[in-house]
This record gives C-alpha cells, sequence and structure tokens, in this order.
C-alpha cells in the first residue's frame, strides 16, 4: 500500500478547471518530484491534496484514509506536512517561533533535532523570519514542517531563490529526510534540480500528467524535456 | 528581567538547541514580573480615588483600559479592527439593564448577565471573521448600530425603554463597581499576558501572520479567531455593564456611541498593539490628555483621534511599546559597549 494515492483528482478555482484527473503515488521513504511549466498546476495539485484547494472530484488516500475533503488542519495532523510556495514563514514571528508552530499541533516543542539537521538556524533562532534570507527563510520552513515529525512532506519551489551551495545543501539534507521516514514530494519549475534529487518524478502539463517514471529515464527523454519543460 | 529579543542574537549561539523557548515557557522570575504587571496598575488605580477624588471619571478611565485590552486581544493577536466593538459594550450594557428591570437582580448577577448577552451577540456575528480588512471593520460597526437601532426602537420600549433609556438608580453602588472595574482590568491584563505567553496566543499570531501556512502548520484557523473574538467580547460586555451600573440613568446613543470604539482603538494603537502594557499606558495618556485639554472642545478630540488612528497604523503599528522596546535595545547596547570598554 502506498502512503500517499492520488486518484483521477480534480479541482478548479472560479476561473475554470486546473487539473483534470491526476494520479499520483509516493511510497515510504521516497522522493517524488512534480515538475511542469508555470501555470501547469503544480502549486494546486499540492494545496488539493494538502486540504487548501478544495477537491473537487476523484480521491486522496493517506495511509489509506480518502482525506480529500478534510480541513488542511486536519490532513496536517494525519501526518501530512506542506510547504506552500513564497509564503512560506510567518514574517513577524521569530524563527524559533516558526519551528514551534511546526510542532505545535504534534505537541512537539523540542526543536534540538531539527536544530541538528540544520545547523545554520541554530544563531538565528531569536531573529524575525521576515528577516532572514531567501535560503535561510527555505531552510527554516523546512525545519518547521519536519517538526511535526510527519509522514510525507510537500514542498513546492524548494530550490527557488537558493544559491547553487545552499540548494546542494539542501539536496543533501533532504536525502537524509526522506531516508529518516518522511517521504517528500518536490515541486520545481527547475526540473533538473528536482529530478537530480527525486527517484521518480511526474511531469504535469496544462493540469494532465503527460509522463512519470524513473527519473534517470525522464532525464535521459531529451525529446521530452525539451516539450514540456523549460 | 532578561529581554528575549535582546538576549537571543548572541545568547542562541551558545545556549544550544533545547534551551526552553523564550516567549513560550517564562521562567519564574519572569511569571513574576507578569503577574506584577497584572495586579499592580489595577491595584494603584483602585487606591487612587483616596489621592484624586473623582471616582466616577477614573471608573470611566478603568473601562476604557478594558477596553482598550479587549481591542487588544481581538486587534493585537489577530488582525481584525473591531469598529463595532462598541456594540459589544452596549449589550454589555442592556443585559445587564434588562437583568437590573426585569428580572430584579442585584449589581453583580446583572453585570454577568450583561456579559452573557455580549457573548451571545459574538456568537450571532462569528460569521463576520469570514470577512477581512476594511470590510470585517465596516460590517461590524454595521452590526453595532443594528443592534443599537432595534433597541432605540419605540416599540419595544416595554422591554427595552427604546429610546427613552434606563434608569439603574436602584441598584447604584459605585464602589464595588468600581472594584469590580479594577479587577476586571487584571484579568484583561491577565489574558494578554496568557496570549503572549501561551502556545495558543503563539497559534493566534501565527494565523494574525500568515492565515493559509497556519492551516497548513496545523491550526484551526477559525476556532482561534473565534475564541480571541469571543474573549474580547467577554471584555467588553463586562465593562459595559460595570459602565451602566455606575451611570445609572442613561439613553441607546449613550452605550452605543461610535466615539467609544474610537477611543479604544485609538488608545490600543497607540500604546501598542499585542504588547501587555501598552494599550494600559496608551489609555491613561490620552484619557488624561482628553480630560485635561478636551473638555471644552470634544469635537476637536474626535477628530484629531481619528487622525491618530491613521498616522499610527501607517507610521508606527507597534504604537508606544515598539518606541519603548527600541530604546531600550538601544540602551542595552550601547551599556554594552561602555562595559567592554571599561
Ligand atoms: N487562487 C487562485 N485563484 C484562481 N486561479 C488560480 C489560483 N491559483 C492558481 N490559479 C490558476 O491555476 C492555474 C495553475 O496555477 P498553479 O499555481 O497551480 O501553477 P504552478 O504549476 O504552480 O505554476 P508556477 O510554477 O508558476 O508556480 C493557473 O492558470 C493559475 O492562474
Ligand atoms: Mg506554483
Amino acid at each position: 500500500m502506498s502512503l500517499l494515492e492520488v486518484r483521477a483528482l480534480t479541482t478548479g478555482y472560479r476561473g475554470g478547471a486546473v487539473l483534470g484527473g491526476v494520479d499520483l503515488d509516493v511510497g515510504p521513504y521516497e522522493i517524488v518530484a512534480v515538475v511542469g511549466p508555470s501555470g501547469s498546476g503544480k502549486s494546486t495539485l499540492l494545496g488539493a491534496i494538502s486540504g487548501l484547494v478544495p477537491v473537487a472530484s476523484g480521491s486522496v488516500r493517506l495511509h489509506g484514509r480518502d482525506v480529500a475533503g478534510l480541513a488542511a488542519e486536519d490532513i496536517m495532523a494525519l501526518g501530512l506536512v506542506h510547504v506552500p510556495e513564497r509564503r512560506r514563514l510567518f514574517a513577524g514571528l521569530t524563527v524559533r517561533e516558526n519551528l514551534l508552530l511546526g510542532g505545535w499541533r504534534a505537541g512537539r516543542r523540542d526543536i534540538g533535532r531539527v536544530l541538528e539537521m540544520f545547523p545554520t538556524l541554530v544563531g538565528r533562532l531569536e531573529t524575525p523570519s521576515g528577516a532572514l534570507s531567501g535560503g535561510e527563510q527555505q531552510l527554516c520552513a523546512i525545519a518547521r514542517g519536519l517538526m511535526a515529525d510527519p509522514a510525507i512532506m510537500l514542498i513546492d519551489e524548494f530550490s527557488l531563490g537558493l544559491a547553487p551551495v545552499m540548494a546542494h545543501d539542501i539536496l543533501v539534507r533532504l536525502a537524509d529526510i526522506a531516508a529518516g521516514g518522511t517521504s517528500l514530494v518536490l515541486v520545481d519549475q527547475d526540473a533538473a534540480t528536482a529530478l537530480s534529487v527525486a527517484e521518480r518524478a511526474y511531469i504535469l502539463e496544462s493540469g494532465f500528467i503527460v509522463a512519470s517514471g524513473p527519473s534517470g529515464k525522464l532525464l535521459a527523454d531529451h525529446a521530452l524535456l525539451d516539450r514540456y519543460l523549460d | 528581567m532578561p529581554s528575549p529579543a535582546v538576549a537571543g542574537t548572541g545568547a542562541a549561539t551558545t545556549a544550544g538547541a533545547a534551551t526552553p523557548a523564550p516567549g513560550t515557557r517564562p521562567g519564574a522570575r519572569r511569571w513574576a514580573a507578569w503577574a506584577a504587571y497584572v495586579v499592580v496598575i489595577p491595584v494603584l488605580l483602585y487606591l487612587t480615588p483616596h489621592v484624586y477624588n473623582n471616582q466616577l471619571l477614573l471608573l470611566n478611565l478603568v473601562v476604557y483600559l478594558v477596553l482598550a485590552q479587549g481591542v487588544n486581544v481581538i486587534y493585537g493577536f489577530t488582525g481584525y479592527l473591531p469598529f463595532g466593538y462598541v456594540g459589544f459594550f452596549g449589550a454589555g450594557a442592556y443585559g445587564t439593564s434588562m437583568a437590573v428591570i426585569h428580572l430584579h437582580t442585584g449589581g453583580t448577577v446583572a453585570v454577568l448577565i450583561g456579559a452573557v448577552v455580549s457573548t451571545a451577540m459574538a456568537v450571532v456575528l462569528l460569521p463576520l471573521l469570514r470577512l477581512t480588512g476594511a470590510y470585517f471593520a465596516l460590517a461590524s460597526l454595521a452590526a453595532s448600530q443594528a443592534v443599537y437601532l432595534v433597541i432605540a426602537n419605540p416599540s419595544l420600549t416595554s422591554f427595552t425603554k427604546g429610546p427613552y433609556g434606563v434608569d439603574l438608580s436602584r441598584v447604584f453602588n459605585p464602589n464595588l463597581a468600581y472594584l469590580y472595574a479594577a479587577i476586571l482590568l487584571a484579568v484583561a491584563t491577565a489574558v494578554v499576558v496568557y496570549l503572549r505567553n501561551s502556545a495558543f496566543g503563539l497559534s493566534l499570531r501565527a494565523v494574525r501572520a500568515d492565515p493559509l501556512t497556519a492551516s497548513v502548520a496545523g491550526i484551526n484557523v477559525a476556532r482561534a479567531r473565534g475564541i480571541a473574538w469571543l474573549a474580547s467580547a467577554v471584555l467588553a460586555g463586562l465593562a459595559g455593564g460595570i459602565s451602566a451600573w455606575v451611570t445609572s440613568v442613561f439613553y441607546p446613543e449613550t452605550v452605543f456611541a461610535i466615539n467609544i470604539s474610537v477611543f479604544a482603538i485609538v488608545f490600543a494603537l497607540f500604546g501598542g498593539v499585542g504588547s501587555v502594557l501598552g494599550p494600559v499606558f496608551g489609555g491613561i495618556i490620552l484619557y488624561s490628555l482628553y480630560e485635561y485639554i478636551g473638555v471644552s472642545s470634544p469635537q476637536y478630540f474626535q477628530f484629531a483621534y481619528g487622525l491618530l488612528i491613521v498616522i499610527l497604523m501607517l507610521f508606527l503599528p507597534g504604537g508606544l511599546a515598539s518606541v519603548a522596546r527600541a530604546a531600550r535595545s538601544l540602551w542595552e547596547r550601547t551599556g554594552g559597549r561602555v562595559h567592554r570598554r571599561a
């Protein structure tokens, strides 16, 4: 049984349909990438899974239980954390407060474990999170998500705004996180970066999965990459 | 008292990972400081009539300080600016009056019934929290005026006394009312201390910062906001009841005057929302100014306070409290430099 099982998922906004029936699976210890051009519906897909965007039809099974239609905070409590794009942190709050909020629902207040994983944050604990650099903010957002010790974490635009060194740093860390038991779904416009760390990937185009498979195989298919990715 | 904001930057590096969070788990000494804030100012205010013999004016001040803390709870911790806040005050005042007139209760029970009425009103108005920004501010104002119009309606005269006003002189007891007002201020301040230091308060600040991210962080946004809304309504209802009890004879427009909202908001903003003592000091300063200069020409003050709200929100959203914090951190930094040189 896969950890997360999405079937025939459709949704949209007032402007019209955005997802036209998406299937997606994530197993334990897995890193899965969802890539595709801007506006293809990647963020909408993550939102529909995490409860931020209402699901029109289809199912989202987490640990075998259909969570489509549940409130975001209840899906989170079942072990699925979403790190949304852009608006990642609580800007007026300090890094420490952000981290504490990540463990709020689960009742976890020990920030030591995630600080070991992200030592750069140790010296920044009392800094208002809005004053962090883009890369540090991304680290903090991921660290906050991990505070809940989720079974699966969805990270939107995870490499956006990161200096190459830092992106590399995070990639290494992501592998550790997955090995530690938190499966990851990475969304990125930069397909090469996402595919370099994910074992499998889905290519989303105009709300449909147009290709999926092991990252290596997708990366080798130049015709496919040229057609769907920038 | 150690300041978490200042101590953190330097200390965190050495303190390591497992240090308890300042602001979430204060030590015994910090709790003692908070307890002093909660108790000392109300006690001082309670004793003031012995030196400044105008209990009615002081009671009015304390009532405003409670309202300013109520605004602090709802605006400072959730970001909802309640221009209709006076609605809860008026509902409390009229709930109290109806209890005295129709149920023949004493003052204490009547004030509690007033709070129940204002809380009920807040429950009915919970859907307003789905609105944001200016829409919420205006809708809450409209709601408070709707309640006013119902109460002042002449066809309800047999129940609410309509536009002719109520007379509570039968239960008049200003000394007891003043004691309650002082206690209520302590309670209101304690509520803010709780919000500043608890996990629940942190979750409210998260909701204020970004409701969407808060919900994916596992926070029930509607519930958190609703609790703050109800808490602020209880405070305003009790303040309205106590105020009615002492005012004794009043009219619907007395207790539903939009000025009451404006004053409470301006006191809170001036002192600094989100802080524990800001609204109290802001209220004491501006209220004294008003009483000192404003009695002869109150209309200018209404204009000035309206202007002050705009200026504060634009240029000093943290109010006096933020100025005090900045001054303290500057002082501690320069103090540190002198120390190193010596
Ligand atoms: N809140 C919203 N209301 C209405 N339409 C929206 C909303 N969010 C996204 N859309 C629309 O849905 C479509 C998919 O957007 P989405 O953000 O999911 O794409 P994306 O693949 O994440 O793009 P990007 O890579 O630029 O982040 C777009 O056409 C977008 O305009
Ligand atoms: Mg997106």
